[in-house]
């Protein structure tokens, strides 16, 4: 199994890192370039990444990735902290600017696909490519997305 | 078409991105490792996460871990995008006997995506079961209370029409209704606050009776007055069969909702001395069975009321057996350790009372059925297992997501609790498929439909070891003119296309150091070749044979042969076939 290819690695990141940031950014907020350069690290980290085709794709995944495993820590974090009620509800959440307010109310899956569909105006059989998974998955989230900006967005 | 939404999405999105700060130089992300990763400079960005846990808590616990990486699967959904359509009830009534509640919404309604269910918002689903193209879902929402006093939970049962959406009707119940079971044209509704029973009409959603069984001895007094809190419920045996989450399995009459027994379960305390929790409850051919969680596994004879009970220390059966799923006379069975989070499901013997295989999952694994087949919820998804070889297939899908709890149904849907989706569950696609079980031999081939099995030994005058069985591309002859061992004749009779697989074992007197442990996945070797079986065959008896692989491998202390012969212009779809169906095979201890 041959190594990473520092060299290559180097301009991958260079090439794709400003949109990665930006991306993850919608996703995490200010952590964005912490998570990228987390998800970039373990793509270099791992067997796979010299085997792989579509790295631009990839680092998008990864990074979809590494975001879901940041709101997850960071969850439980708070859900440690804070008391089981008897209804078994726990609510975590910290106090955000105000634009957090709309995005807050979305999956991690959902704002990817939020952004690529809006931002970057891709199909859902192209965001569906890049975040791999099912077109009608992308539909599904998109569906879901947008009812719930609705009513953030016009509260 | 004009998204009105458009302008607003982007504008948010460019608020977020304008501010995005510039990329860590590459230098110091080649110096990171993954463990030496940043960790959050700010408090989390995070979505506000609600895990709402409404009386399943078994198959929370089995779906409570999402830790996965991207799942990539087959996509359920038809490749034409659909119109979403929103689905008003437009007959959606209150039941009889129970006073409306006031949270319940005239106007709820659900929408169909690709197939699958949005439901109304704040419908958070707490259980779905299904019956004549009916969907049937609960959902129980807490009330205002006075401090000191019992918490009131009302609720609704919605029937949604599978094959257009519409919501047919609506019962509204009180006490918490929380898990779900269709029998015989009734829909029973089991309640969280006082472990009672409603059993409405399934046609028209109307109440026929509610009970509150009053059981014999305190198994469940839990905080804020309830009674006990139903993990599961079945029916069977002309009879609901209800789990409680402190160590009983009450059996209650299905006509009027009164006890007719209750399985003491709770006698057996775990170590620390706490009753042992029924997690989840199936009925099999000839018994009800129970997951005791730590305490293993229960089987209940319904007609003698004997309970048998496997440790969940014994062999093959997880530490912690949470859910149970029946495949006819037998059980699957699925745990783990949350701990360390591992996971494994068994396969346990329903007559044996035994654990025959099992197999391991890197994350705790719960057992579900679908409509046509068990499955296996792990690492946050869905996927579908085989009851006999335990070998899992694809995910069912794509849409799983971050730390949303996920539970399925027994039915055809997946469902989402808290994203309020449901998801349909594909039919089974192997249908070219074809499985023998060949008894005599406690082995079980699963080999592509339109294949040859040999219906006689191809080797006659072999004593042992014994043919067990012989799998070709092309119709099979017995016998051939040399090498007892070897099935000349059908070799002969390949042509450059063909595959062909024989398996023959050892009777006695096998030496163990000749055989290796039947590989994970079966396949050529440097060592699988053996040009000693080109003697057996004369040049002009070779046919258009390319290869022949000849391996031997010990299962279930059982030692054996298989030949494995590939055409010289056999396809690669061919050779994977007789290679899977080689990995497909499943082989049980001989008796």
């Amino acid at each position: 199994m041959t190594g990473p290819e520092v060299g290559s690695d180097a301009a991958l990141y260079r090439q794709h890192a400003g949109e990665l940031v930006r991306f993850a950014a919608m996703l995490v907020g200010d952590d964005a370039e912490d998570v990228v350069a987390s998800a970039f690290a373990r793509c270099m980290s791992t067997d796979r990444w010299s085997g792989v085709e579509n790295r631009r794709a990839y680092l998008f995944q990864a990074v979809t990735n590494e975001a879901r495993t940041f709101q997850r820590s960071a969850a439980r974090r708070q859900a440690r902290e804070q008391r089981v009620t008897v209804d078994g509800v726990v609510e975590i959440g910290v106090p955000q600017p105000e634009v957090w307010e709309a995005v807050e109310s979305l999956s991690i899956r959902q704002r990817a696909v939020v952004y690529l569909t809006y931002w970057h105006d891709m199909s859902d059989v192209m965001v569906a490519e890049l975040l791999g998974i099912g077109a009608g998955s992308v539909r599904r989230h998109l569906a879901r997305a947008r009812e719930k900006l609705r009513e953030v967005l016009h509260d | 078409m004009t998204d009105p939404m458009r302008d607003q999405i982007r504008s948010l999105i460019a608020t977020i991105v304008e501010d995005a700060a510039d990329p860590i130089p590459f230098e110091d992300v080649q110096a990171m490792t993954p463990t030496q990763a940043p960790g959050p400079r700010i408090a989390v960005a995070a979505a506000v996460v609600v895990i709402a846990v409404i009386g399943i808590t078994a198959l929370m616990l089995g779906g409570g871990s999402t830790d996965t990486d991207t799942v990539t699967g087959p996509d359920l959904s038809d490749p034409t995008p659909t119109t979403v359509t929103s689905l008003a009830p437009d007959s959606a009534e209150p039941a009889d006997g129970d006073e409306p509640s006031e949270s319940v919404e005239p106007d709820e309604s659900a929408s169909l995506v690709d197939g699958a269910i949005l439901l109304p918002d704040g419908f958070h689903p707490g259980d779905a079961a299904e019956a004549d193209n009916r969907l049937m879902l609960v959902r129980a929402e807490r009330r205002p209370h006075e401090p000191g006093t019992p918490p009131q939970e009302d609720g609704v049962v919605m029937a949604i029409d599978q094959t257009d959406g519409d919501v047919v009707w609506v019962a509204e119940l009180s006490d918490g209704p929380s898990l779900l079971e269709i029998s015989d044209e009734r829909v029973f509704v089991a309640h969280y606050w006082t472990g009672g029973v409603t059993a409405l009409d399934l046609s028209s959603g109307d109440v026929l009776w509610t009970a509150v069984p009053q059981l014999p001895f305190e198994i469940g007094d839990g905080p804020d007055g309830r009674k006990f809190i139903p993990n599961d419920i079945e029916a069977g045996f002309d009879s609901l069969w209800m789990a409680t989450a402190r160590g009983a399995v009450a059996r209650i009459d299905a006509t009027n909702g009164q006890i007719i027994d209750v399985f003491a379960i709770t006698e057996q305390l775990q170590p620390d001395g706490v009753p042992v929790y029924v997690g989840d409850i199936a009925i099999s051919d000839r018994h009800v069975w129970a997951a005791g969680e730590t305490s293993g596994l229960f089987r209940i004879d319904p007609e003698s009321g004997e309970i048998d009970q496997l440790t969940s220390d014994q062999r093959r059966l997880g530490h912690n057996a949470s859910s149970v799923v029946a495949v006819g006379a037998d059980v699957l069975v699925g745990g783990g350790d949350p701990a360390d989070a591992s996971g494994v499901v068994s396969l346990v013997d329903g007559s044996g009372f035994e654990p025959v295989a099992s197999t391991a999952f890197e994350d705790f694994a719960t057992v579900v059925e679908t409509h046509d087949r068990p499955a296996v919820w792990t690492g946050g998804v869905l996927r579908p297992i085989d009851p006999v070889a335990l070998d899992v297939g694809e995910p069912f899908d794509a849409f799983f997501d971050d730390d949303r709890w996920l539970a399925p149904s027994d039915g055809s849907w997946i469902l989402s609790i808290v994203d309020r989706l449901l998801i349909p569950i594909p039919h089974e696609t192997d249908a070219d498929a074809v499985r023998i079980e060949m008894s005599d031999f406690n082995v079980t081939l699963t080999y592509p439909n339109g294949w040859y099995l040999a219906d006689s030994s191809l080797t006659p005058n072999l004593s042992s070891p014994t043919e067990i069985f012989s799998l070709a591309s092309f119709p099979l002859r017995p016998g051939g003119p040399n090498c007892a061992q070897i099935p000349s004749r059908a070799l002969h009779d390949m042509d450059a296309s063909d595959v062909f697989v024989t398996l023959q074992e050892r009777n006695s007197g096998a030496d163990p150091s000749g055989y290796e442990p039947r590989p994970d996945n079966f396949g050529p070797t440097p060592e699988s070749t053996e040009n000693v079986i080109y003697d057996c065959l004369e040049p002009e008896e070779r046919g258009d044979v390319g290869a022949i692989h000849w391996i031997r491998f010990t299962d279930q202390d059982r030692y054996f042969y298989v030949l494995v012969a590939l055409g010289r212009d056999a396809d690669h779809q061919e050779v994977s076939a007789i290679w899977d169906s080689l990995d497909r095979m499943v082989i049980l201890p001989r008796e």
